[in-house]
């Protein structure tokens, strides 16, 4: 090392043949590569529009880094102080994804920034964009001046050359459906990669708000989402606060055909399942037992928002009447929209993978249906009755459970994985009162079952006709915890004018995040009663990852 | 001079593999990978004869019916009851798969030759989904179903001195396939494969099993046969 380090790189050649020189130089050039590759800037986040009221719909296209494996990419709505607001994942598909965030209520008026981020193990970059948004309740009245961020990682936009917008026009009547065509030349055909977006917005501001991008060698993640989201958190010891070790943590969804994962803790206590092919929200269930009788545990879920907090310094712009005219009638036009409940998603049907046939704990060999046999009052008397094969016993209110073997036809003499609509349990209390109109199916598995490394001596599996989960007993070892997933596929809903008597207030005129490149785009759009300055965008990126625009402005009068 | 060499190959060395390290997951391996699903394989009824079609653990891969694959895990192919069954290192347990769950397997044998199985529906008597060893892919499949029979057969003494009068069989069924047409049964004999060519076409096929050498007894041989008319456009008929 001394060696090395006494002398210059390049009389450490001279010791080598030239062979062995190659190998090192194109050794080096691969760590170079290797290097480079993380820091991909083609990385923005684009919303529909620079200011919203609040109670509003945000849409914003994401472009993500081409050198990130995962298919994750998350979207958080932050307020100056670097607190977040709301957050929502998407799926990345082709390097791109769209979604969007419901602007709360009761924001407080002020520049926010939008964040989309990805969770990678290498470096976590991530993209911003700032917006105005103003509470609809309080309007511009006491505001003069607005905080921009400083501008530093701004991304440089190069125009789309010689695109051509044919048969559009400068002026527009309101309520009236409108065609035009957008022509690409070939020349930026060949260069565009991926899709592009178009929306067509009301342009009350003079904002010029640029996606930013910042390269954070920070915390990073120790996972890469590359299947779909990961839930992790970790497991504590509550007696010294310290990660517990070799705790088995279980995690399940309920559902039609329940899953089920499980995870293994480390010395770090850390514990991560994949959730896979969900849309929305979803409940699940995070639980894990102890190993040994002095060890009590406890559960921390990680917060699904970046585990990066972000701080901004902003510089102060003044703002003028004409601004705080347009912003009071945007407000106007929000708040009757609430008030008539209009849509602006339109959500698309979602064909359901069907990759999943039959529960984690294989194909029962009898499935049961209480209700097409005389009411009975508790799981006593269904096991009786009903449950060949399942010996349920409550004597001094202890109740136990066995399933019988039917390779060995005797019963087990261990406990059956007892599940409640897919669920696992270890109280068998939590099934005695069970009566017949609480059930919906009962599926049995008499045989000694498998899933991976868990062993199950038989399986009880109860699904219940009103699955409310008030069943379970919360507690540190048995978390149930809400997922948003990723967001369902929608698309803007176009018109809103589903009764001629109410007007149609839309801000947003168009927006389409994935417009498939071609010669000759045609669009279709329908102008509001709103009238005023409107702006059309138009937004591509290109093989070298350089993001294009196109913009036109026109009136609706 | 040699030591200065491997002193700076050392340390370039330490720089590349270093950057592959901070990327390292510490993570659980195969941690949102599908799981095997199963039950507790009890052991056969000891007779002469072997259920297994191998007769040592082997490692292979399973493919389950969403496209994953679990690799280099310990199977056994069960010919008897067409089942595979497969070593769980962690809990010292043989499981047999769930047929349902997986779309197929393959392993390297005990001979260094890769057997690869899949699962179809069998419909003809009895019905069922089976394991199929594919000999041959092509625009029709042969198929092996290296069945193990339980038969009766006169007393005998076992290995421990028992009296025993069944033993199991190698029952080995080969099927020419096509995803359209189905199943045909099919010898390893020239007279079983030439029979399912067109009549105009059975004396060239004759002739170009001649040529070749080929004795069709043999699984090699008539796999190879089975190629050359396929390269030579003949079609079979079944």
């Amino acid at each position: 090392m001394v060696f090395i380090l006494k002398h210059k790189y390049s009389d450490l050649l001279k010791y080598f043949s030239v062979k062995s020189k190659l190998l090192m130089i194109l050794l080096h050039l691969f760590v170079s590569i290797e290097a480079f590759s993380q820091n991909d800037n083609s990385f923005a986040v684009i919303p529909d529009r620079q200011m919203y009221a609040s109670g509003e719909t945000l849409f914003a296209k994401i472009y993500t880094p081409a050198n990130k494996t995962s298919i994750i990419v998350y979207l958080d709505l932050i307020n100056q102080n670097g607190k977040i607001i709301c957050g929502a994942s998407f799926r990345v598909n082709d390097k791109q994804a769209a979604g969007y965030l419901y602007l709360p209520d009761s924001l407080s008026t002020g520049t926010y920034i939008i964040k989309a981020y990805q969770k990678n193990i290498s470096t976590d970059n991530f993209a911003l964009n700032q917006v105005y948004i103003v509470n609809r309740f309080d309007g511009l009245e006491k505001v003069d001046k607005i905080l921009t961020i400083e501008k530093s990682g701004e991304i440089d936009l190069n125009p789309i050359e010689n695109i051509l917008f044919k048969n559009f026009s400068h002026k527009y009547k309101s309520n009236e459906q409108n065609s035009f065509s957008i022509e690409l030349p070939d020349s930026i055909l060949k260069e565009i990669d991926g899709n592009l977006m178009l929306n067509i917005a009301l342009n009350n501001t003079d904002f010029n708000f640029r996606p930013f991008f910042v390269e954070n060698t920070a915390k990073s993640y120790n996972y890469n989402e590359n299947k779909g989201l990961i839930v992790s958190g970790t497991v504590f010891d509550k007696k010294d606060n310290s990660p517990a070790e070799n705790i088995n943590v279980l995690f399940s969804i309920p559902d039609s055909i329940p899953v089920l994962q499980y995870y293994l803790t480390k010395s770090d206590g850390r514990f991560y399942f994949l959730v896979e092919d969900y849309f929305g929200q979803l409940n699940s269930f995070i639980q894990c037992a102890a190993n040994t009788q002095s060890k009590r545990l406890k559960i921390v879920i990680d917060q699904a928002n970046s585990i990066n907090e972000q701080s901004f310094k902003f510089e102060a712009e003044s703002i003028g009447e004409p601004l705080k005219i347009a912003v009071n009638e945007m407000i106007n036009t929000v708040t009757i929209q609430k008030i008539f409940e209009q849509q602006t998603i339109t959500f698309n049907d979602i064909k359901p993978e069907i990759k999943k046939e039959y529960p984690f704990y294989g194909i029962p060999s009898q499935v049961v249906v209480p209700k097409l046999f005389y009411d009975l009052p508790n799981f006593n008397e269904i096991s009786k009755e009903l449950l060949p094969g399942v010996k349920f016993r409550n004597y001094n209110n202890e109740p136990t459970v066995f399933v019988i073997n039917s390779t060995r036809r005797q019963f087990f003499t261990e406990k059956p994985l007892i599940t409640i609509d897919g669920v696992p349990v270890s109280d068998v209390a939590l099934i005695k009162d069970l009566k017949s109109t609480d059930i919906e199916r009962i599926e049995i598995c008499t045989s000694e079952r498998y899933y991976g490394n868990l062993r199950f001596a038989g399986v009880l599996a109860i699904y219940t006709t009103k699955p409310d989960y008030t069943i379970f007993r919360e507690s540190d070892q048995f978390v149930r915890h809400k997922i948003e997933s990723i967001q369902k596929p929608f698309s803007l809903s176009m018109n809103n004018n589903q009764e001629e008597k109410i007007p149609d207030l839309r801000n947003l005129l168009y927006w389409n995040p994935s417009i498939i490149p071609q010669k000759n785009i045609p669009v279709i759009f329908n102008t509001s009663s709103i009238k005023g300055s409107f702006k059309l965008t138009v937004w591509a990126k290109n093989k070298s990852g350089k993001f294009m625009v196109a913009e036109k402005q026109f009136e609706v009068h | 001079m040699k030591n200065n060499k491997l002193y700076i190959f050392i340390f370039l060395t330490g720089i590349f593999i270093s950057n592959f390290l901070f990327a390292q997951s510490n993570t659980n391996e195969n941690f949102d990978s599908e799981k095997i699903r199963g039950v507790s394989h009890y052991i056969y009824p000891s007779y002469s004869g072997n259920p297994f079609l191998n007769t040592k653990w082997l490692r292979g891969n399973v493919i389950f019916n969403s496209g994953e694959k679990s690799e280099s895990i310990m199977l056994r192919y069960s010919s008897y009851k067409d089942e595979v069954v497969y070593y769980n290192d962690n809990n010292n347990r043989q499981i047999v798969i769930d047929k349902a769950s997986i779309t197929g397997f393959s392993f390297e044998s005990e001979y260094g030759k890769t057997q690869v199985f899949r699962k179809q529906f069998y419909d003809n008597y009895p019905s069922e989904f089976r394991f199929f060893e594919v000999l041959s892919e092509g625009v029709v499949d042969l198929l092996a179903y290296r069945n193990v029979s339980l038969i009766n057969t006169s007393a005998y003494k076992d290995q421990s001195g028992i009296l025993k009068n069944m033993i199991y069989i190698n029952d080995y069924q080969f099927y020419l396939w096509h995803p359209e047409k189905g199943y045909s049964l099919v010898k390893l004999n020239s007279s079983s494969l030439i029979s399912k060519f067109g009549k105009t076409e059975q004396k060239q096929i004759k002739k170009l099993i001649r040529k070749n050498r080929l004795d069709l007894n043999s699984e090699a041989d008539f796999i190879h046969a089975l190629k050359l008319t396929e390269a030579e456009g003949y079609i079979l008929n079944f």
